[in-house]
């Protein structure tokens, strides 16, 4: 993830809720996903996206399926029913944080 | 769409490995994400596939390539995971039953030939691997080697000055024994799944 570390410690979450609204992904396929929902504002690396994706399918939030595409084999991910509750309270986790700074920095004013 | 061609497919490849990605299941993904990116840029820029590689591995060929070299502690946690589920396999606690029975009624009292089992067993069925698979280099293989040997020193480093005569010992041996068998099995079922998930894809 090259353009900004604020977004490092939500890749997992961005993960999660991708695969949430797919069936499965691959790798690739995810990188330019973000690419185009931030419409380039968020660019995914290799060397961020497969050790988190890794790590995912090590917690057995992610399962993986191989089929073979255009002659050669591609590793897809899918949400096993532990990552689809996960994605639920990440996202939930991800919602708290985000009023929580934004209520830091737009502080309303006080009425007293 | 432009497609890369099975020779470009193994261009990728060859370069993914001569660049260090040496093992297999690693180099898998990662050159669908290569090849996945290059037909992408082949088809925008409309340009041949040689010209295209060599512009993408120019901006990504470090990270890509570090990506496919680092270690991972989470491919270990999966590993050991599995290991530690096996050690109560039916075929483990089997074979690991037949042992102690062996044991139990042979005349045998002197435990080093067990502990010379023990030693050499990482390297029997790392051996065996790489006959076997000698194609293929598989990550997790040499992690499961790596279990197996470091399991191997920490007894001869802990046991063998007092390997004689002290019973603890013994029951240490057949406990090391035990998680060996199961890293042998657990080995074995990684490929077995492995191969398995290629050939249905």
């Amino acid at each position: 993830m090259s353009n900004s570390k604020l977004y490092k410690g939500s890749l997992s979450t961005i993960i999660l809720q991708l695969l949430s609204k797919e069936d499965k992904m691959y790798g690739y396929e995810m990188t330019q996903r973000v690419k185009e929902l931030t419409k380039g504002e968020l660019n995914i690396t290799e060397g961020a996206l497969y050790p988190a994706l890794h790590k995912l399918e090590a917690d057995n939030l992610l399962e993986v399926e191989m089929k073979k595409v255009d002659n050669r084999l591609r590793k897809y991910y899918k949400l096993t029913q532990k990552g689809a509750t996960e994605s639920v309270s990440k996202l939930e986790e991800l919602e708290r944080f985000m009023q929580t700074m934004n209520g830091l920095i737009n502080p309303k004013p006080s009425l007293g | 769409m432009k497609k890369v061609t099975q020779e470009q497919i193994q261009f990728i490849d060859n370069y993914l490995k001569n660049s260090g990605v040496e093992y297999i299941d690693v180099r898998l993904e990662m050159l669908d994400h290569v090849a996945s990116a290059v037909e992408i840029k082949m088809e925008e820029d409309q340009q041949n596939f040689y010209d295209t590689f060599k512009a993408y591995m120019w901006v990504h060929k470090k990270e890509l390539i570090a990506s496919g070299m680092q270690y991972r502690w989470s491919i270990d946690k999966k590993l050991l995971k599995l290991v530690f589920k096996n050690l109560f396999n039916l075929y483990v606690l089997g074979s690991f039953a037949m042992l102690i029975a062996f044991i139990y009624y042979s005349s045998i009292k002197d435990i080093s030939w067990l502990y010379a089992i023990v030693m050499a067993s990482p390297l029997v069925y790392l051996i065996i691997a790489a006959i076997q698979y000698r194609k293929f280099k598989y990550s997790f293989l040499q992690r499961f080697g790596l279990y197996g040997s470091i399991t191997s020193s920490l007894s001869y480093q802990f046991i063998i000055h007092s390997i004689e005569g002290n019973p603890v010992n013994f029951y240490v041996v057949l406990i090391v024994l035990w998680l060996h068998l199961s890293v042998v099995f657990s080995a074995n079922q990684s490929i077995k799944n492995y191969q398995k998930q290629v050939l249905i894809g």
